[in-house]
């Protein structure tokens, strides 16, 4: 950040630990294409899923995306979220201080168990947190069988 | 995970500006400059108003908040957990040139904005020079 000016001796450490970033990024993600600069290379949402009686229950982190830069698609038994964030168009990237945000593209896959019934499935986004609930079909739903004992 | 998120967590902390920070885990900020404001961009999805604390104190702007999991589903019904929970607690050094009366926070969509004003002397003056 270059608004406040004192010497600090984990700016070193810091430009080790980009350079250690950039090393990884490079070599692991030769394919995405990532540019310099705002990098728009892909990004993945940190995801959430848990089951209760009745649903699986997905939650993404979408912070600062809207409905329309979200899709979600469904095909054979793999639920896919895709979607972009752009930076913003009307900040240079001279007047940035600092970018931590991931900016570019994300797609994620997940297989869906067979007990999910796929044509139930809804999202909704709030609060930057798109939540899917996958129902699940009435036959996988846990029913409670009394079993004498003799 | 990169190896930010990693080196955070052992911690370490980013930026020049930025003092050590404490808590569990660490938004993501983008920190931009306009004519008359400074713009912090932090990322706290899923965190409502009441979680959220911005405070301005002695030139320094401190960012504080928790998220906790949530209490009606059991730890074994989990799946999967990437999302981070538990408070944070990060800090900004502000510089001379703002105006720490002129702070304005809005959260929507999961994204804490904080602007910040800056004063009247340090927004760029246009001054023309007359050449002889």
């Amino acid at each position: 950040m270059a608004i406040v000016r004192w010497w600090d001796p984990m700016r070193d450490i810091s430009s080790i630990q980009e350079k250690m970033n950039q090393l990884f990024e490079d070599t692991l993600s030769r394919s995405r294409g990532r540019e310099e600069g705002l990098g728009t290379g892909m990004w993945t949402p940190a995801v959430d899923i848990y089951e209760n009686n009745d649903a699986v229950v997905v939650k993404a982190e979408v912070p600062g995306l809207t409905k329309e830069q979200i899709g979600i698609e469904i095909k054979d038994g793999l639920l896919t979220l895709k979607g972009e964030r752009k930076v913003e168009k009307e900040v240079k990237e001279e007047n940035y201080h600092r970018i931590e945000r991931a900016y570019g593209t994300f797609q994620r896959a997940f297989s869906l168990p067979a007990t999910v019934d796929q044509e139930k499935i809804s999202a909704t986004l709030k609060n930057g947190v798109l939540e899917l609930v996958l129902p699940k079909k009435e036959q996988a739903k846990k029913k409670q069988i009394n079993v004498s004992v003799k | 995970m990169t190896i930010v998120r990693w080196w955070e967590t052992i911690g370490y902390p980013m930026g020049q500006a930025e003092q050590p920070a404490a808590g569990t885990w660490y938004p993501a900020v983008d920190i931009y400059e306009t004519g008359t404001e400074i713009v912090l961009q932090v990322e706290v999805p899923g965190m409502t108003r009441e979680q959220v604390n911005v405070e301005v104190d002695d030139g320094t702007l401190h960012l504080r908040g928790e998220r906790k999991i949530e209490k009606d589903v059991k730890e074994e019904s989990y799946h999967r957990v990437e999302r981070v929970y538990g408070s944070f607690h990060r800090s900004f050094g502000l510089p001379d040139t703002v105006d720490t009366d002129k702070v304005r926070a809005e959260l929507k969509d999961g994204m804490l904005e904080i602007r910040i004003g800056k004063r009247e002397q340090a927004k760029p003056k246009q001054i023309q020079v007359g050449i002889n």
